[in-house]
Parts: structure tokens; sequence; C-alpha cells
């Protein structure tokens, strides 16, 4: 698992982001509790790089790392050459939840961000219907979000994370609440939409198939402690659209990620005792 | 089943919700909704007005008619005209007695909201303070604020200030406890963008800790507003030179019974005054903060 060392001559609008070997302990009431352990890899200017992981790997955890908004009890995370030791502010956040303010218009929740920042308000506000225009929710502007469908608020919230054009972007399972069929659709426009703008993306997820269509390469993380188990460059060619799972060398690799996975105690037949924990209850069955 | 969805979407897997019109709604449709649902609303209060009146009219027949055929001695039950009677004549003192409880209502109430307004939000802003300070709080709250009267009444004398305490201290609780609520119910995921997004103290108030508690708030203010009276009838049977609770105290120790009765009729038009007021300037707060919660609460 060698790394090239990020490219610092970054691209305009992307820059390189490293994680160097970084571990993370939680204080919980039984003590302390280890979420991540050993995490060493680079994501290059412009590259898009997906998390694989079962939930409660700590791959969460590791965008708050990456956004300087936790700090990691080992290592460090350097983005643009710069070691962050506090919030990093430029980068945009998608969320699984949309997280949209239900008293703002889909238009004004976008302005958040430029409120946020002071930026210069008649140009975010053109700035803001061109994001919509590309996401292809103009005409929403002045909806409120409870009058948006799940997919139609995931764009309003891309569209809040890419007004001030940040060089980083982190979504952090952002079609995980999704229907099967607006996910795929979000998966297509966010790999147009990359492709447009090549900001460096970090990308959070538990879909096999969504981390391989969109990503550039793919880091496998095993539960408890959060580790990584390998890294998978992607050279299927793109665009790409969810047809590239069914080419011989993707399914090959989703292969042998599962097999990866269940190496490692991820999914479990029924009669076998895994070590994930929460299987125990159903011993009984 | 057909999909309604398919004509109005200007590109595939832009699906609208299924409850919303064809057309996206713009602005004026929000504001034709709001203003007819307004419309309706005043149209129906009119009629729902009358209902109270109705059944106010009926409680005094009742009343009467009670009184007449029972003829209960009249230091027990006087008749409604007795005390219609015993209003007129005593109308000035009933009324400027009736003032100054109204005052120390409003004052401690308009006291109360500021103060647990900033004493919620800092709890809530602050851990260390949280836990100094909401513990000694709910202990407070626990005692019955008729057992504390008599202490303000020995520090403070009889005038308005042990009043005003009192009211403060039967008011404040809920306005603090919503504002905790509001604060704590933003989810973790908005914290983190707001902070992603450099968004700090009087901007991160102001945009989305405020706005986020606004319906609580709202709530909470209706309730302490119905609270005030009660505290400062409560204070006033303790110990005041003057207000309606001593007019009360007074007619109760004479077997006047009719000027109790219209004391305390006096005091039900009052409280429902101060109620009214207060969830008409709560509507206009709350609309202002958080325009979502038009027509989604009521």
């Amino acid at each position: 698992m060698d790394q090239p060392a990020g490219d610092t001559a970054a691209s305009p609008s992307g820059t390189d982001l490293r994680f160097e070997a970084i571990g993370h302990d939680f204080e919980s009431q039984h003590g302390s509790v280890q979420a991540l352990a050993g995490i060493d890899f680079a994501v290059n200017a412009g590259q898009f790089v997906a998390i694989l992981g079962p939930s409660g790997c700590g791959k969460s955890t590791l965008l708050l790392l990456a956004a300087g908004l936790l700090a990691p009890s080992e290592g460090a995370v350097v983005v643009g050459g710069e070691r962050v030791t506090k919030p990093f502010t430029d980068c945009g956040f998608v969320f699984q939840d949309a997280s949209l303010l239900e008293w703002r218009t889909a238009l004004r929740n976008i302005l958040l961000q430029a409120e946020a920042r002071g930026m210069d308000r008649g140009q975010a506000e053109g700035r803001a219907r061109e994001l919509m225009e590309l996401t292809g929710i103009s005409g929403f502007e002045d909806a409120y979000p409870t009058q948006l469908s799940g997919g139609m608020r995931q764009r309003v919230a891309l569209c809040r994370a890419l007004l001030h054009d940040p060089p980083v972007l982190f979504m952090d399972e952002p079609f995980g609440a999704l229907d099967a069929l607006t996910r795929e659709q979000m998966v297509l426009d966010t790999q147009r939409i990359w492709m447009e703008g090549a900001k460096t993306v970090l990308f959070v997820t538990h879909d096999i198939g969504e981390a391989i269509v969109l990503a550039d390469r793919v880091v496998v993380l095993g539960p408890r402690p959060g580790r990584i188990l390998e890294i998978y460059d992607i050279a299927l060619p793109r665009p790409r659209d969810m047809d590239a799972l069914a080419e011989p060398r993707s399914i090959a690799l989703q292969h042998k990620i599962r097999e990866l996975l269940r190496a490692h105690g991820v999914f479990t037949q029924p009669g076998q005792f895994g070590s994930c924990p929460g299987n125990e209850g159903t011993s009984g069955l | 089943m057909s999909d309604s969805s398919s004509a109005s979407g200007s590109r595939p897997g832009v699906h609208a919700p299924r409850s919303a019109p064809a057309r996206p709604p713009n602005r004026a449709d929000i504001e034709e909704a709001a203003r007819s649902s307004i419309r309706g609303r005043i149209g129906k209060s009119v009629l729902d007005g009358l209902y109270p009146v109705l059944a106010l009219a009926a409680a005094i027949l009742l009343w009467a008619a009670i009184v007449a055929a029972f003829e209960p001695p009249a230091y027990m039950v006087p008749t409604p005209r007795r005390v219609a009677s015993e209003f007129l004549n005593q109308w000035e003192r009933l009324l400027t007695n009736m003032a100054t409880t109204t005052r120390v209502a409003l004052l401690g109430l308009f006291v109360s909201t500021v103060l647990g307004m900033t004493l919620g939000f800092a709890i809530a802003w602050w851990q260390p303070l949280r836990r100094v300070l909401l513990p000694p709080l709910i202990v407070t709250q626990s005692i019955p604020k008729i057992a504390l009267a008599p202490l303000l009444v020995v520090w403070f004398g009889y005038g308005a200030l042990p009043k005003t305490i009192v009211v403060i201290m039967v008011t404040i609780y809920p306005i603090v406890i919503a504002c905790t609520t509001g604060v704590t119910g933003v989810p973790q995921s908005t914290m983190t963008l707001a902070r992603s997004m450099g968004l700090r103290s009087f901007a991160l108030f102001g945009k989305i800790l405020l706005p986020a508690s606004a319906p609580h708030l709202a709530g909470a203010f209706r309730i302490a507003a119905s609270l005030a009276l009660i505290g400062a009838l409560i204070a006033e049977y303790v110990g005041s030179s003057n207000g309606i609770g001593v007019v009360l105290l007074m007619a109760i120790g004479t077997q006047n019974t009719a000027l109790t009765f219209a004391a305390i009729v006096l005091c039900g038009l009052v409280g429902s005054f101060i109620y009214l007021g207060a969830t008409a300037v709560t509507r206009l707060a709350t609309l202002g903060l958080n325009p979502s919660y038009l027509g989604s609460h009521s």
C-alpha cells in the first residue's frame, strides 16, 4: 500500500490531502475506545476517493479529522502541504440527512454558506442559481425543505457545499437515505459535477457499487478499530454508470472487496459466529 | 397507477414530491396560501369566538336558575345580579387593584422571558454552567412558590418587588427549558456543518440556534403567560398592601361573597387577555424567525 507523495502542484480547483499515521480514541463510560488505528493514505489533488466500510468503523470520524473539527489522538492530517490544527473551513460538507434549515427556502439554505463567509450577496445568489440549474432543481428556489423530496433536499445540500467553490468536498454517506433509483441518479450527477469541477472529493459510503462507480480510488476500512484493509485503484473509463458494475473486472473487484470484508467478520451467515457485535442477539433464533 | 411526476420533471430522476403541484411553488403561491389560510382563520375565529360567549351566557343563566330554585344563603352563593351590582358599586376599587396585579404579572413575565432566555441559552451552550445552574433550578422549581413567598415578603416588604419575584419564579422554568430543548435539538450534522462554514457565536445563535428554538419558545411563552397571574395572586395572598388578591382576601374575610365572585370573574377576564396577547406576540415573533412554522402549527 505504498502511496505516491501527494501531488503538491495542485490543480486550480483541488488540493491534496494526506492522512499520516492517524489513530483516534474516544472517551466513553467504559474507558477509552479505539476508533481508528494506523490510517495512512494520500488523496491527490482533484482525486475522487471513496472510503468504504461497515457502520461503526470510523468512516465519519475520518472526515471530521480531515476537516479539523476533531483533533486526532495520534498522527496528523496534512491538507495542501499544511498540517491541520484548527477547523479547516475551506471545504464543503454534505451529510446523509441533508441538514437543511427548515425555516429557510432552498435558495436561502444555499446562501447560508455565503452569509457565514461574508461573501458578496449578489454574486453568491447568482452562483447559487447557476448551481441549482446545474443540479436540476431550478424553479424550487422558494420552496421550503418540507416541500422537497429526499433527492431534491440532497441536491440543495450539494449546492450549498459547492457555493464557495471549495477545493475539497467531504461527503458523508450523502445518498444513504435515498431510494435506490434516486440514488443512482445522484451518483451520475455527482460524477458529472465532479468531472466538470475536478475538486478533491472524500466520499464516505457503505455501498460497494457506489464506491466503484464514483471513485478513482477506494479505501476499504475494517471494523473496530477502523483500519485500512486495502486500497484499490479503479481504472474504469469515465463517465461510468451502474452498468460499469457488470464489467468483468469490476465484478472481480466487487467480489474481492466482499471477500475482504467477510474475512474481517462483516458478513456472517446464520450459524456462523462472526466477530461482528450485534450478532449475539440472533443466536437464540 | 400512473406516475404523475413524469410530466413535471425537466430532467430524468428529478421527481417532484407526490403532494407538490406539477409546477414548483413560487413565492407568490406560498404567500397566497398563507393569506388565504389567514383569511380562513379569521372567518373561522369569529365563529369560534361565538361559542364561548354562548357557553358563558348559558352558565350565567344556569347559575341564576340554581340560586332561584334552592335559595342558598347569600354569603354562600350570591345571585348574578348581586355580583353585577357589587361590581358596579366597587368598580374603581376592583379595577385599580386588578391593574396593580396585572402590572406585576406583566412585568414579571417580561423579566422572566428576558432572564429565562439568557439563562436558557447560556446553559444550553456552556456545559459547565449547565452543571452548576440546572440542578438548583430544578430544585427551586420543585419548591412550592407559596412556601417561598413569605420569606420574600420578610426581605422585600409589601410592595411590588416580592410579587414580581414570585411571578418570575413561577414562569421562568418553561422558558429556560424551551431554550435548552431547542439548542440540544439541533442535529449534530447541522452543528458540524455550521463549524465547517466558520459560523460562530452570534452568527451561529442568530442563524441557527434561535430560529431552531422558536417553536419551543412559542409554546413555553404561552404557558408562562397563563401562569403569570397565578404567581401574582399567590404573592398577594401571602402578604401585600394592594392588588386583586388583597381584595379577594378581604371580601372572603367579611363574607362578601358577591365581591369575591366579581373579583374572580375579573381575574378570569384579565388572564384570558394576557394569554391572547401572548399568543399574538408569539405568532408574530415566531413567524419572523421561523416562517416554516406557518401552517404547520396553529
